[in-house]
């Protein structure tokens, strides 16, 4: 699929280690800016559709405010509860749909078409 | 519901129905919690298991305070749990605390309970936060629970060897030193 590449907002809309949430047409992105880097996600939670664009960093990771789980910035997988899940029930827990971000003279770009999971 | 109690919390900015949303997940994790400490602490056995056997007993009687306290709470800000069980558990604020996958690890099973003590500490500080200047009897009881919340936390820190924590026993299990003044069951040991 061909990545169309959109402008969300200008970067110093995001405040250093900050979580905001921008709306693309019908989609709903939550931005993290860590540590000097962006990160782009569905801002609905895998889990209960929880608003992630009202979550913060723990340690490094998005927290959603509904029921506390942690995701990884990286990756999107699910840190916590899958780190103390039973084996057999690891799977349960889905990571976040991530999207492709950069910054570019000021501006902040995500690829909504080849959005990854 | 006490009409002026939710009014003064409503004028001092907060918005009442996310606050009572916020109680009510704080209430199912409670709840949830309780539960699955029964299973935690049913299985701490053996010569590693059963020196954590009185903190998880502590901890799980002080969460069902905690489940406690928060209840009339809800009902006064016109709040109400779910009419069904399995809803009021799938909203529970933090994640089920199942049992390790080998039951018999002592260290995976405390793991399993720092990390619950430690999304409620997250819990009870964002209520905290929300409330701060304008919910005093919010404030002051998630104030309260979170003292247990970070004592619990220590409590299985301190096993883990992550480092002391000045812990010293309950003087009757699940005592809640924080939380008893708003119980309104009896305290326990009373
Ligand atoms: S909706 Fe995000 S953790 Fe439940
Ligand atoms: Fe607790």
């Amino acid at each position: 699929m061909e990545r169309r590449w959109v402008t969300i907002a200008d970067s110093s809309e995001l405040a250093a280690d900050g979580v905001k949430g921008f709306s693309v047409g019908d989609k709903r992105i939550v931005v993290v800016r860590y540590r000097g880097r962006y990160y782009a996600f569905d801002a609905a939670c895998p889990h209960m559709a929880g608003p992630l664009d009202e979550g913060t960093i723990v340690e490094g990771r998005l927290e959603c405010p509904w029921h506390h789980y942690l995701y990884d910035l990286e990756s999107g997988e699910n840190y916590y509860p899958k780190n103390v899940y039973p084996d057999d029930l690891k799977h349960t827990v889905a990571p976040l749909r991530k999207y492709p971000i950069r910054e570019t003279e000021g501006k902040l770009w995500v690829a909504l078409e080849d959005a990854k999971a | 519901m006490g009409k002026v109690a939710r009014e003064v919390v409503e004028k001092a900015g907060i918005n009442v129905d996310e606050l009572v949303k916020k109680l009510v997940r704080a209430a199912g994790a409670e709840f949830t919690t309780y539960y699955y400490y029964t299973i935690l602490r049913a299985n701490a056995i053996g010569f590693d298991g059963e020196g954590i056997k009185e903190i998880i007993e502590d901890m799980r009687i002080e969460d069902r305070n905690h489940f406690e306290a928060l209840v009339p709470r809800i009902y006064e800000l016109g709040g109400e749990l779910h009419r069904d069980i399995k809803d009021f558990c799938k909203d529970a604020a933090c994640p089920d605390a199942y049992l390790p996958s080998n039951p018999r690890d002592v260290k995976a099973l405390l793991q399993v309970l720092i990390e619950a003590e430690r999304c409620a500490i997250r819990v009870y500080a964002d209520i905290c936060a929300l409330t701060a200047g304008k919910d005093p009897r919010t404030y002051e009881l998630s104030a309260a629970i979170m003292n247990e919340e970070i004592e619990h936390e220590a409590w299985c820190s301190e096993f883990l060897g992550e480092g002391p924590s000045g812990h010293f026993r309950r003087g009757a299990p699940g005592e809640s030193p924080y939380v008893s003044r708003f119980l309104v069951v009896p305290k326990p040991g009373v």
